[in-house]
């Protein structure tokens, strides 16, 4: 009698942990990642860090004398967001102040998430943004992390009270599923996609520069065309 | 006055003058001192700018060996090679740090207080200074690191943990790349604002930080302290223009001071990062004050003979003004005064006098004038000067005129007769009595004379006439001094040169014996015992010839009235002699007009409007009424004295 009993608990165990394997089996088995690129025009130039109003930045800035300089380039990697909206799971909405400055600065989040800044830079900055209930200036020393529930859909700038160079242009939206990582060359990919209908959206700054259909099907990678981008487009 | 008047409002606008200078000149020197310490605080903000700028570009200048170092470059390029993601060596980030503080410490004054090495990405390798680094750190995204990377040299202000920092940062450039960047960051201290005041020599200099100031030096005496500038840091940092890069008016600081704000040159003008520099506002609280500004120098410049020449110079001349419109003829009305006073003058003449005196000497006279006129109405009535009816009126047309001669007893009724009762000549000795007083004036009344009287002449060769009597007393009453004596008797006694012959002796008298006492009427001459047929009476005819003779007079022969005591005696050749001339008698008029006067004054009666040419005429016309009543050759008049009061008397000379 008792070995009867010993032998149903193991096949009760051994079917639910085969179920649970074959939904996870089966789930991993339906995303697909999704890679593209964006373009920048070719002889684009970010804007100057310069104040428009206010004291001027630097007494000397000068050539070093030595070796020609780098050209301006845009920070690709932490002002272009691409994303993906539709029906869906929330990515998250955590986001860093690295290097002296948001990271990214065009920074797209979901109504009802919980907005999270960790300041990894070893000073601390003070962000604050105007419009945003829980927002206000507050320091974060290095190593802390700003936090803040977002509760409505809008656009917002999120600015430090110690850099002026420190600007985040944060968008919430309802229907965000999935951000995508850039690079500095302009290529992006998102992992693990579930099939459906999405929209493609690209920000820059404080505009969506580009939105476009996507449709992920089961079991196949979707490259989608490099997108070119207009930077000059005022904001919507 | 118009001079002294002139001088005074002269005087009056020259204080005022002086003391609305010495007001505007407080306002002014207060407005002026405003203005100079607003244009120095403008020129030194001035000043600071460009001694910051010179401080930035040696601080760059200064990080270059450190850029340029092969260890520096090598651990950087080394930093930099690494795969993205990947962790940091740590043996480089050791020796990159070693190498760091030492090439730091050998910057001396500039040694950095932080210094950053960061790889081509501005991912921290090595630090000197500040807080612990967290792995992974970077800098790459501030604007001074991130230009550093591309190539340039640059300047920044910082606020790095809590604290302001002057950046500075180089490339580091290795095998024709750029490796990496040196950052260098100096605080914003109380020691930079200690050698900026310095430079400034006598201003406070403040580092702030929003509402709070960071660093500060006050040099020594009066400055401001950093807690007045640290006040109206709420309120210069809404300024608008500040905000534009620029700085505040000058702003005062708690009455003394005045300083100028402004925000710094670099990222940390945004965090309201800025300086102050102020200086002491020295104010003059009253004119007075001046003067403790004036040095020894200034006193030594001044032109001393023109401060003390042109004031003496108006001072004598205004003293000139007032003598000239005040003391002297206030001084020529004193001396008209006295004359007035000692009575000779009876008035002020107003023509002597100027504007106010001219009105005070006519006040006077007014005033004279209305006592008089006072005195007068209350005094007894007393009519008008009539020197006819002094002299008595002529007989009236049907009444027989009292006779010339006797007219003792209707001399004493008839007072009051136009023309004077000629007194009766007087009596010869025999029908005189022996108590029989001499005639003359020395029988009441009185004649005026305000001489003593002068000794008897000496007698004539004849029987030597007696000498006249002396004056006699005056009568109760009269009031006045003792009656003049008589006109001098000739030297050769009454009958010698004398204008008024003696009389004959009378008949009857022999030489030797006492004559008769002579007329004391001023005729001169003596009482003849032989009178002329006309000179009937009796002398000092005082009234009743028996009654002399009984004694009744009562006073030794002398009458008691006094107007019938006139005696006319023999008139004088040599006074009928000077009346050849066209009016012989102007002389006597003018003789009995001056002796009038001096008795009406004497007994304090008004002379007011009795003036010669009316005297003379009413005695020209009771002479020739007399004459050419009694058939007299002229008429001589003597002034006496009666019940106080000046009077005149006339008695007719026949011969």
């Amino acid at each position: 009698m008792t070995f009867r009993t010993s032998r149903r608990i193991p096949r009760v165990l051994v079917a639910a942990v085969g179920a649970l394997l074959g939904i996870a089996v089966g789930t991993t088995a339906a995303a697909v990642p999704i890679r593209g690129s964006v373009q920048l025009p070719r002889d684009f130039a970010p804007p100057s860090e310069a104040r428009e109003n206010g004291p001027a930045g630097f007494y000397w800035e000068e050539w070093n004398g030595v070796l020609d300089l780098r050209p301006p380039r845009l920070d690709v990697e932490r002002e272009i967001a691409v994303v993906l909206t539709g029906e869906g799971d929330s990515p998250g909405s955590d986001f860093q102040l690295s290097g002296g400055a948001l990271r990214p600065s065009t920074m797209v989040a979901r109504s009802g998430d919980m907005l999270r800044i960790a300041n990894t830079d070893p000073c601390a900055h003070e962000l604050f943004a105007d419009g945003i209930e829980g927002l206000a200036v507050l320091q974060t020393a290095p190593g802390n992390a700003r936090t803040l529930a977002l509760t409505q859909v809008g656009h917002w700038l999120i600015q430090d009270r110690l850099y002026p160079h420190v600007k985040g242009y944060l968008h919430v939206i309802a229907d965000l599923v999935a951000r995508g990582t850039v690079q500095q060359d302009g290529r992006y990919a998102f992992s693990d996609v579930a099939p459906g209908g999405y929209t493609l959206k690209v920000f820059y700054r404080d505009r969506m520069v580009h939105s476009q259909r996507v449709e992920v099907e089961e079991g196949r990678e979707l490259t989608i065309e490099p997108v070119a981008l207009d930077l000059t487009t005022p904001r919507q | 006055m118009l001079l002294s008047r002139f001088w005074y409002f002269a005087l009056a606008t020259a204080v005022f003058a002086a003391m609305t200078a010495a007001l505007l000149t407080q306002a002014a020197f207060n407005r002026q001192y405003d203005s100079d310490i607003n244009d120095q605080l403008r020129r030194d903000r001035f000043e600071i700018e460009l001694m910051l700028k010179m401080d930035a570009r040696s601080r760059i200048d200064a990080i270059a060996p450190i850029a340029a170092n092969g260890d520096i470059r090598s651990a950087l390029r080394t930093a930099s090679g690494r795969e993205n993601g990947a962790a940091m060596p740590a043996d480089v980030s050791q020796r990159l740090g070693q190498r760091l503080r030492d090439l730091n410490r050998q910057l001396e004054g500039v040694a950095g207080e932080i210094v950053f090495a960061v790889d081509k990405n501005g991912d921290i390798v090595a630090q000197v200074g500040g807080t612990n680094v967290p792995s992974g750190a970077s800098l790459g995204a501030f604007p001074l690191v991130d230009r550093a990377l591309s190539g340039y040299v640059r300047d920044d202000v910082w606020v790095y943990n809590g604290q302001a920092y002057r950046m500075a940062a180089r490339p580091v450039i290795d095998s024709g790349q750029y490796v990496g960047a040196i950052v260098h960051g100096k605080g914003l201290d109380d020691e930079l604002a200690r050698r900026l005041s310095d430079r400034l020599d006598g201003a406070t200099v403040a580092f702030f930080m929003r509402d709070r100031v960071i660093g500060r030096h006050m040099p020594a005496g009066e400055a401001a302290r950093a807690e007045e500038i640290e006040a109206p840091l709420v309120q210069a940092l809404t300024d608008e223009r500040l905000q534009q890069g620029g700085r505040t008016d000058p702003v005062d600081l708690g009455g003394n001071s005045r300083a100028v704000y402004s925000l710094v040159t670099g990222g940390a003008a945004h965090a309201q990062v800025g300086y102050a520099v102020a200086r002491p506002r020295h104010q003059l609280a009253s004119s007075w004050q001046i003067f403790d500004l004036i040095a020894f120098d200034d006193v030594k410049a001044l032109p001393l003979p023109v401060l003390i020449g042109v004031p003496a110079l108006l001072f004598f001349l205004g003293m000139l003004f007032v003598w000239l419109e005040r003391d002297r003829p206030y001084g020529r009305l004193k001396r008209h005064a006295a004359r007035l006073a000692s009575r000779e003058i009876d008035r002020f003449t107003i023509t002597d006098f100027g504007g106010g005196y001219r009105k005070v000497a006519s006040s006077v006279n007014d005033a004279m004038d209305k006592l008089v006129e006072q005195v007068a109405a209350t005094s007894p009535k007393r009519k008008a000067a009539n020197l006819d009816e002094i002299l008595a009126p002529a007989p009236q047309a049907g009444v027989k005129p009292a006779p010339f001669f006797g007219f003792a007893g209707q001399q004493a009724q008839e007072a009051d007769a136009d023309i004077p009762d000629v007194p009766p000549a007087s009596p010869g000795p025999a029908a005189r009595g022996p108590l029989a007083a001499p005639f003359g004036p020395g029988d009441a009344p009185q004649p005026y004379r305000p001489m003593a009287p002068p000794p008897p002449g000496p007698r004539p060769p004849g029987p030597p006439p007696a000498a006249p009597p002396g004056p006699r007393p005056p009568m109760p009453g009269a009031g006045f001094r003792a009656p003049a004596p008589p006109l001098p008797m000739p030297a050769g006694g009454p009958g010698a040169s004398s204008p008024f012959p003696a009389l004959a002796p009378a008949p009857g008298q022999a030489a030797g014996q006492r004559a008769e006492a002579p007329s004391m009427d001023g005729l001169g001459g003596s009482r003849g015992s032989a009178r002329p047929g006309w000179a009937k009476g009796t002398l000092l005819g005082v009234g009743d010839p028996n009654a002399i003779a009984s004694g009744s007079s009562g006073d030794g022969g002398f009458p008691e009235d006094d107007e019938a005591a006139t005696m006319v005696a023999e008139v004088p050749r040599e006074l009928l002699a000077a009346a050849h001339s066209a009016d012989p008698d102007e002389g006597h008029f003018r003789e009995v007009f001056e002796r009038f006067v001096e008795a009406k004054k004497e007994c304090g009666e008004p002379v007011v409007g009795l003036t010669y040419e009316k005297m003379s005429q009413t005695l020209r016309k009771n002479r020739d009424q007399i004459v050419s009543r009694h058939g007299a050759r002229t008429v001589r008049f003597t002034v006496y004295v009666k019940d106080g009061k000046a009077a005149l008397k006339a008695t007719p000379i026949k011969e």
